[in-house]
């Protein structure tokens, strides 16, 4: 075996075409190097100032890696023609033959001989990046994954040549027939591409859809066993073809048909235990995470609340068929379905489906739609961050009951009257809030898996006992919803000093109304938001008709904090509105820039109690509700009441390598050494190996 | 003595199809040690099928090859170690030298790495290279590359020599040479040789195999048929053949001129009584004429194809 693999390195070694090709090699991949060292050095001070950014390693040398492997698909059929196609047309097969060595034994000591070809080329190409080492601190074992990855691509590759090689006896056909099939294996991937579905095997079997993950760092016994797998059974196949050559073709047209059906047959049971073998990597893989900080795996919170999915995750990024977009996204929630079997990610064309994307709600390109047991949930940017925190509000709003109390005259959350909640309720329905009417007197108490309760502008008191309920639901730590009017009735005062929120008299008139081409003063805009949990990241202009203003208590257990606040033009207007109206401070009108949303946190064992109290119920009644950003305001405030949970902090993970001090002189000489040095030393090799050997 | 000797390669009922083509049929024969059998036949008959097919590189549709005990198809690693094989093209690397050929062949033959130098020396010397190792094969006359091609297959002292065309391509002093080569080998080796030329089976061979459209024709000393020997005669009244061939000890008559007449003899017949019996016709020249290879060869062969193609 080795002596088979010593001859061919010497017959490769002793004609220059070797030598021509590396030294071509060598410089395409110095050449290819260095234009992406100049753009790293171009970006990188950027990328100093940015969290999560990528390194030298991710930029430079893991692309490297991969250019170096298409470069090889192309010179590869040059190397591997020879070995067997050369053998069978010299007719020094017959030594192979005639020798007692075993077919596995020529086999495997040529493909060991093109193994050793392409180790030069990856050390070639690892040399690239590790001259860097000097200058910056290398992603080490990123770039270890990345040499590993390349590697096992080179020698599935090499199983591959040496195959096409043992089909015929021409170099130049199994030359052309390599090209044909590497080139058709590593397209393969870009087949994945328009798929519908997160997993497409057509794909799946190119080399490249395998060698990606490597060079990101991720170490996956599925992968690797894909590439061990399609080297053996190249190798098999070579091998049987081998020895086949040997045999007699079969005289009769059944003995024909018998040694066809024996072809199919060995081709159908390598397919079946490739297959099976593939099944097995799937289920039982294992996966290390490589690269420096593991940047390619969940942080432990977002793990913690994977385990918690009790049913499918179903993703659906609108991504349009861009595959630089979507293997982004495919990327990161690839990390997710390495832990959790349930995350399902479908990719759908917005502009193919324009119908679904506006019902779902998609605004931008790459947005995503999560749903989970019904409950849904839109993402218009995607990391770690975002994706777990939403995730996570998923799972606990499972049981996130949203109460409404009805009997007094309120707003009713599933009515159609104009002053009604039912739009708003449906919405709530659609993001997977399960809405109820709460009847008090009906119950005991309010019910255990409230959520959030809504008191809505309860145009009578509420009888004593129903007052009590709610304060009790208070006591207990339930979250409560209450919108008051200026015309509200007296009766609350219990709930009022409890949370030690109270109401100016009048009605909130707002100047700044009328310049906007309203016609009612008695309509207050609210258009900035304090930095508040539940409205952080909002900015759209609400509106709010017959609001009244409200006030805190300083010395409440409650932490107050305005939420709503309107402009200063604003007053509250005690008089009826009609004709001109204007602040009468000395009726004790109050000046704005005046409270109408109040929001009161208070800690307890469980977490964090939170109320939100709004001088307002009109703003997302049916009538109002489409006016500016009411519904997705009513939305946020919903979301921050029912959310108890912490929202987590996932940091950002950064590449060590982000910063490359490469000194003129130093990238002058790495310049010289890969461009000129390396290719001209390999081409000067060969001509004087050539030329010695010539005149003997 | 010699059929003593030991069997060291051995072909049963061997047969190899290519297609709906029959290139050897049905072939057995032992070949012993110290022996030389020349395969002979004309271009097509399927010599060179059967010495690969006696060195594994087919394998056959029918029939067994046995070398040295081992059967090829069962235990093809102990064969071949007895094996020494050059092919019609020798099978050379043109762009090593004829020392890292050699020294590759040895290896791939299984010689120890201590070993290999001094059979290298001695092939060398033997095949008459020791001037040309440095030189790249690639470079050398057909002649030379003939010599290395031998070279390789006796590297490894081998038990049994099989030789397709040795003497080919090269000129008479380099085929006395070689054929002088074979003769000194074939005294403590079996040696198998295909050619197409006569008197190099006259010259080296012990005995003959003829083959002819894949069909074994004759097996035999190499020197003559004595079965086919007769008589030269010219008579000064020649009757009729009939007449001739109906005297004792005469198998067959065949006119050969005007007054001329090959007999061909049965194995009873008596010379001395035959050439009284011919005294009444005016015997005029009575030689003995013993029917050489290139006879029978041309007999049986362009009988055979004048048969047509043989049923196989």
């Amino acid at each position: 075996m080795l002596t088979i693999a010593a001859r061919e390195l010497r017959s490769l070694f002793y004609s220059p075409l070797v030598w021509v090709l590396l030294a071509v090699l060598a410089g395409l991949l110095g050449w290819l190097f260095l234009l992406r060292l100049e753009d790293f050095m171009q970006v990188q001070s950027r990328l100093l100032g940015l969290e999560g950014a990528p390194g030298l390693t991710d930029l430079v040398a893991a692309p490297h890696l991969e250019t170096a492997a298409v470069l090889t698909l192309l010179v590869l059929p040059l190397l591997g023609m020879r070995l067997l196609a050369e053998e069978y047309r010299s007719g020094t097969d017959a030594l192979l033959f005639s020798a007692p060595i075993s077919g596995l034994q020529v086999i495997l000591g040529k493909y060991l001989s093109l193994l050793a070809v392409l180790g030069l080329i990856l050390l070639l190409a690892l040399a690239m990046p590790l001259g860097l080492a000097l200058h910056t601190g290398l992603d080490w074992g990123k770039l270890a994954a990345g040499a590993l990855g390349l590697g096992l691509t080179l020698a599935a590759f090499a199983a591959a040549a040496l195959f096409v090689s043992g089909l015929t006896a021409q170099p130049g056909a199994a030359a052309a027939g390599t090209f044909g099939l590497l080139l058709f294996l590593w397209l393969l991937e870009l087949s994945g591409a328009g798929a519908p579905s997160g997993i497409n095997l057509l794909a799946a079997a190119s080399p490249a859809y395998h060698l990606k993950p490597l060079l990101n760092g991720l170490i996956d016994t599925g992968h690797l066993l894909y590439f061990l797998l399609l080297s053996a059974a190249f190798l098999l196949l070579t091998l049987w073809r081998f020895e086949q050559r040997r045999h007699p073709r079969a005289l009769h047209a059944r003995g024909r048909w018998g040694q066809r059906l024996h072809a199919v047959l060995i081709v159908a049971l390598l397919a079946l235990a490739l297959g099976l073998a593939a099944w097995l990597g799937a289920h039982y893989r294992m996966v290390w995470d490589w690269s420096a900080a593991a940047r390619n795996s969940l942080s432990p919170a977002s793990q913690t609340v994977l385990e918690r999915l009790e049913g499918p995750l179903q993703i659906t990024a609108f991504a349009p068929e861009t595959p630089r977009l979507r293997r982004a996204i495919g990327d990161i929630v690839a990390r997710y379905q390495r832990h959790s079997p349930r995350v399902e990610l479908l990719f759908v064309n917005p502009d193919t489906h324009p119908d679904l994307t506006r019902r779902l709600g998609i605004r931008v390109a790459g947005e995503l739609h999560l749903e989970y047991q019904g409950r849904s949930e839109n993402l218009d940017h995607i990391d770690e961050q975002t994706l777990t925190n939403a995730i996570q509000a998923l799972i606990l709003q499972q049981d996130a009951w949203v109460a409404s109390i009805v009997g007094h005259g309120e707003r009713q959350i599933d009515g159609r009257a104009n002053h009604d909640w039912g739009d708003f309720g449906a919405e709530l329905q659609r993001k997977g809030y399960p809405v109820q009417p709460l009847e008090l007197t009906e119950t005991a108490q309010v019910p255990r898996n409230t959520r959030l309760l809504i008191l809505n502008s309860p145009k009578i008191p509420l009888l004593s006992a129903e007052l009590q309920q709610v304060l009790d639901y208070l006591e207990r730590g339930g979250n409560l919803l209450w919108l008051q009017e200026p015309d509200s009735p007296p009766g609350f005062e219990a709930l009022s000093d409890r949370l030690g929120v109270h109401r100016h008299p009048g009605v909130v008139a707002d100047a700044a109304a009328s310049g906007l081409g309203i016609g009612d003063p008695a309509m207050a805009l609210v258009p900035r938001y304090p930095a508040h949990p539940a409205t952080d990241g909002f900015e759209l202009l609400t509106l709010f008709p017959h609001a009244a203003a409200l006030y805190s208590d300083l010395d409440s257990p409650w932490a107050a904090r305005p939420i709503l606040r309107t402009q200063a033009q604003s007053w509250t207007e005690t008089d009826p509105i009609e004709g001109r109206i204007r602040h009468n401070p000395e009726a004790g009108e109050q000046i704005g820039p005046l409270d109408i949303g109040l929001a009161l946190t208070r800690p307890t064992p469980a977490g964090v109690q939170r109320a939100l109290v709004i001088g307002d119920g009109d703003f997302l009644s049916n009538t109002y509700i489409g006016n500016g950003g009411n519904l997705d305001l009513g939305l946020n405030l919903v979301r921050w009441l029912t959310g108890d949970h912490q929202l987590l902090h996932i940091p950002a993970k950064t590449a060590p390598d982000r910063q490359l001090s490469l000194s003129p002189q130093a990238a002058f000489r790495l310049g010289i050494t890969w461009l000129l040095v390396l290719p001209l030393g390999l081409l000067f090799g060969g001509l004087w190996v050539w030329r010695r050997r010539r005149a003997s | 003595m010699r059929t003593k000797a030991p069997i060291l390669a051995q072909a049963q009922a061997l047969r190899r199809d290519y297609g709906d083509r029959c290139a050897v049929c049905a072939l057995n024969f032992q070949l012993r040690r110290g022996e030389v059998l020349g395969l002979l036949g004309p271009n097509g008959a399927g010599k060179s099928t059967t010495l690969r097919l006696l060195c594994g590189l087919i394998v056959p549709s029918a029939g067994r090859v046995e070398i040295g005990g081992h059967d090829l198809q069962t235990a093809p690693l102990q064969a071949k170690r007895l094996l020494g094989y050059l092919p019609e093209v020798p099978p050379l690397y043109p762009e090593l030298r004829v020392e890292e050929y050699l020294r590759h062949c040895g290896r791939l033959h299984g010689l120890s790495r201590a070993a290999l130098p001094g059979a290298l020396a001695d092939t060398l010397a033997r095949c008459g290279l020791s001037d040309s190792r440095r030189r790249l094969i690639g470079n050398l006359s057909k002649g030379y590359r003939q010599r290395v091609g031998i070279a390789q297959a006796l590297l490894h002292d081998p038990a049994l020599l099989v030789l397709d065309e040795p003497t080919s391509g090269l000129d008479p002093n380099q085929m006395r040479e070689i054929r002088a080569l074979i003769r000194e080998l074939g005294r403590h080796k079996a040696i198998l040789l295909s050619t197409h030329i006569l008197p190099e089976v006259r010259a080296v061979c012990d005995r003959v195999l003829i083959l002819d459209h894949g069909r074994q024709v004759l097996e035999g000393p190499a020197t003559a048929d004595p079965a086919a020997s007769g008589l030269l005669i010219r008579l000064q009244r020649p009757p009729a053949a009939a007449a001739l061939s109906a005297l004792p000890g005469v198998a067959a008559c065949e006119p050969a001129g005007a007054d001329a007449f090959h007999l061909r003899l049965s194995t009873e017949a008596d010379p001395a009584a035959l050439s009284a019996a011919l005294t009444a016709w005016g015997l005029l020249e009575f030689q003995p004429r013993r029917e050489d290879l290139e006879d029978t060869f041309v007999r049986l062969t362009t009988g055979e194809a004048a048969a047509g193609a043989p049923p196989c």
